[in-house]
């Protein structure tokens, strides 16, 4: 049997990343239907609109965060766009989007999800990938860390990118998981389908750094 | 009757929307932010108030599934309905196999969610009122570990909670295995001796150097290989209650002394010099005739006033009617919980059995049984096999039973005495006709009656000699079809032997 290519890793990587973001699509829709249901009781004349008000509020936060959610799964997921370089820092908004929604609820936060636009030569697909399962295994790695201490310490994935400038060196991310240190990179066929594209990983026991390659 | 309602979600804006919602339709709401906030309240000082949680699965801390199993671990009564975002038939399936109430997916169907509360109260409730009736029961029925509720055993109840605040000496009468030591273990529970140490001996089962030494200690050196020293059960016990089963069997020398400390409330440890005080209470028992055994110079007469400061007397378990099923079921309860079998109580002639069978080595002979039934028991329900032992079968008390209803004729009881009988003596109709106390051709009449109500009174159709096993196997207090030979009143003659094919037939 052929190893998996790019196309099947990365389908199989947004296809986990949809499924995770599903709950939270369906929380957010549900917050939106139960602050809306709310106004509705509450939406009658001579009502004070204190009383409704923040409920209106919260069904349209409800509703961003909807829009954000699918969003994010959108842009994903959409074809790259001939003869424009893929952007790691575009990938790496979407992927935090996505996984941070879910990771919230084991007390963990994707932290330092900005900067420039870091374009790449490397496939689109190719760098989507790379973000995602990095932040995936610190994920991981954030959330085991503090179910293991079982207190109310909040894990956290710090993101660092670095976009050089003129384009010669590429774009760097450093993915580091607090307080748990960055897992080995596993044994999978991942990290050889980037380096095919370009794109290096390697973790020196406290973070992973990927580079990609300049567009 | 708790009404309250909680709600396990980290997502406050779904929290505070739904509450306002259950709030508006009467009910009181309360909201945990993760799953380890809500096993806190509900296992709090006000857990039992809350009748419903509304419990979301993916929580920090603890998630729903885990919290559901933690409070059925714990018996809680709360009915928990289990919503998730992230819908699946596995998740589903394995909510309601840990005892949810229902399982809803995100988005909440309100509609659904205000039909199901109700419901879920309503059970809530119901539950609740069964284990107070469980409860109420088991007041009624229990006492410490004893287990009873007929008229000589409440007595016996009544007794005790009025003699156990005293501190005077109690002694027991009972036969072999009526619980003798559950009733002097019950005698210092109630005291206030509680909090002290309760010691239990048998005299009858020690040598008597072993029991003195066991009663009164030894100082070191006072005997060959007495290297330490060791107190004796009175010094132990001090504070407590000393519980001394076969009192009567005790030797006069230690009978002297057992009535010195009594007396004095000293005690002297063999090998010692110095007295050493103890407070304690003496509960005593036998199952001895004590008039005789002081006539026959067994026991010191000043020992028997002494002990027998309170005499109770323990009935034996064929004199508690309906007791006997009720420890039983208690047994077969316990047993089928340490052997992990799911069994359904006892058919209709295992309860007969035991209902009717007198037996003589009392609670402990029917705790054995049932262990042994438990342990045998292939079906659902535990059956008159699996429970009479081979000792049972062979001394013919297996097939001695006669149930006989409240409500039944006295000719319906004599009809069932002699059937049951003359199974019992293996189709003799003379030894049947003894041993009831009629005719021979009164045994007679009531089996032609019996084959006419059959349907048949063909003589030809026939049992065979094993005929009492298999009544009793079927649970029918009535023998298998006999053939009634033409000179069946001659004292000791037997059934003929049936032809095969009726046999089969039969």
């Amino acid at each position: 049997m052929d190893a998996p290519g790019l196309a099947d890793l990365w389908v199989a990587e947004l296809g986990r990343l949809v499924a995770r973001a599903a709950h939270e699509l369906n929380n957010a829709l549900n917050g939106a239907a139960m602050n809306l249901e709310v106004v509705r009781l509450r939406a009658v004349a001579g009502r004070d609109a204190g009383a409704v008000a923040p409920f209106a509020a919260a069904a349209v936060a409800e509703q961003e965060q909807m829009a954000a959610l699918a969003g994010a799964i959108v842009a994903l997921g959409r074809t790259p766009r001939v003869g424009h370089p893929a952007d790691v820092r575009e990938a790496l908004g979407h992927t935090a989007t996505l996984l941070g929604a879910v990771v919230r609820h084991h007390g963990v936060t994707i932290d330092g999800v900005t900067g420039d636009p870091a374009p790449t030569a490397a496939p689109a697909h190719a760098a989507r990938l790379a973000v995602a399962w990095a932040l995936g295994l610190a994920a991981e790695a954030a959330r085991g860390a503090q179910t293991a201490d079982a207190g109310d310490r909040s894990g956290v994935v710090g993101c660092k990118l670095v976009a050089d400038g003129n384009g010669s060196r590429g774009a760097a991310l450093t993915v580091a998981p607090r307080p748990a240190p960055y897992p080995a990179v596993p044994d999978d066929p991942v990290p050889a389908v980037l380096a095919a594209h370009g794109i290096q990983a390697a973790a020196d026991g406290v973070a992973l750094r990927l580079t990609f390659p300049a567009p | 009757m708790p009404q309250k309602l909680l709600i396990a979600d980290d997502e406050q804006k779904s929290v505070v929307p739904l509450t306002a919602i259950l709030e508006a339709e009467g009910y009181t709401v309360d909201a945990a932010a993760d799953g380890q906030k809500a096993l806190d309240m509900l296992n709090g000082p006000a857990g039992q108030d809350y009748a419903v949680a509304l419990v979301d699965q993916n929580m920090p801390k603890l998630d729903g599934m885990s919290l559901l199993t933690e409070l059925r671990q714990r018996q809680h009564p709360v009915q928990v309905i289990v919503i998730t975002g992230a819908g699946s038939v596995d998740l589903a399936v394995e909510a309601m196999r840990q005892g949810a109430y229902d399982f809803l997916e995100k988005p909440i169907n309100l509609a659904k969610l205000k039909a199901l509360i109700p419901k879920a109260l309503e059970r809530a409730q119901l539950q609740q009122k069964n284990a107070e009736l469980e409860t109420r029961l088991e007041t009624y029925t229990k006492f410490g570990e004893m287990v009873g509720q007929s008229e000589p055993m409440q007595a016996i109840y009544q007794m005790i909670d009025r003699v156990a605040p005293s501190n005077a000496s109690v002694l027991i009468f009972g036969e072999s295995g009526t619980g003798k030591e559950l009733v002097a273990h019950a005698l210092h529970k109630k005291s206030e001796r509680a909090k002290g140490p309760f010691f239990a001996l048998n005299c009858a089962a020690l040598p008597k150097e072993i029991l003195e030494n066991e009663l009164f200690g030894h100082e070191k050196g006072a005997f060959t290989g007495s290297t330490n020293e060791k107190p004796g059960a009175f010094e132990m016990a001090s504070g407590g209650t000393i519980f001394l089963d076969e009192v009567a069997e005790m030797s006069p020398d230690i009978q002297v002394k057992l009535l010195r400390a009594l007396e004095s409330r000293m005690v002297r440890r063999l090998g010692g010099k110095k007295e050493i005080p103890v407070d304690i209470r003496i509960v005593a028992a036998t199952n001895k005739n004590m008039e005789k055994a002081i006539a026959d110079g067994e026991l010191r007469e000043d020992l028997f006033y002494r002990l027998a400061v309170v005499e109770l007397d323990l009935p034996p378990l064929r004199e508690r009617g309906g007791d006997v099923l009720l420890i039983a079921k208690e047994f077969l309860t316990r047993f089928a919980k340490q052997n992990g079998k799911k069994l359904d109580g006892f058919d209709d002639a295992a309860r007969d059995w035991i209902n009717t069978y007198p037996w003589p080595g009392n609670v402990r002979e029917l705790k054995n049984a049932v262990e042994k039934a438990v342990i045998m028991a292939r079906g659902p329900k535990v059956t008159i096999d699996d429970l009479a032992s081979r000792r049972h079968r062979s001394t013919g008390e297996y097939a001695a039973a006669v149930s006989v209803p409240v409500g039944a004729t006295l000719a319906e009881a004599r009809r069932q005495l002699v059937l049951k009988t003359f199974a019992a003596s293996n189709g003799d109709f003379a030894r049947t006709a003894k041993t009831v106390g009629i005719p021979v051709a009164e045994v007679r009449a009531e089996l032609q009656a019996l084959l006419e109500r059959r349907g048949g009174g063909d003589a030809g159709a026939a049992a065979g000699d094993d005929g009492a096993g298999r009544a009793e196997e079927g649970g029918d207090a009535e023998p298998p079809p006999v053939a009634l030979p033409p000179d069946a009143e001659a004292p000791g003659v037997k059934p003929a032997k049936p032809p095969a094919r009726a046999r089969k037939g039969a």
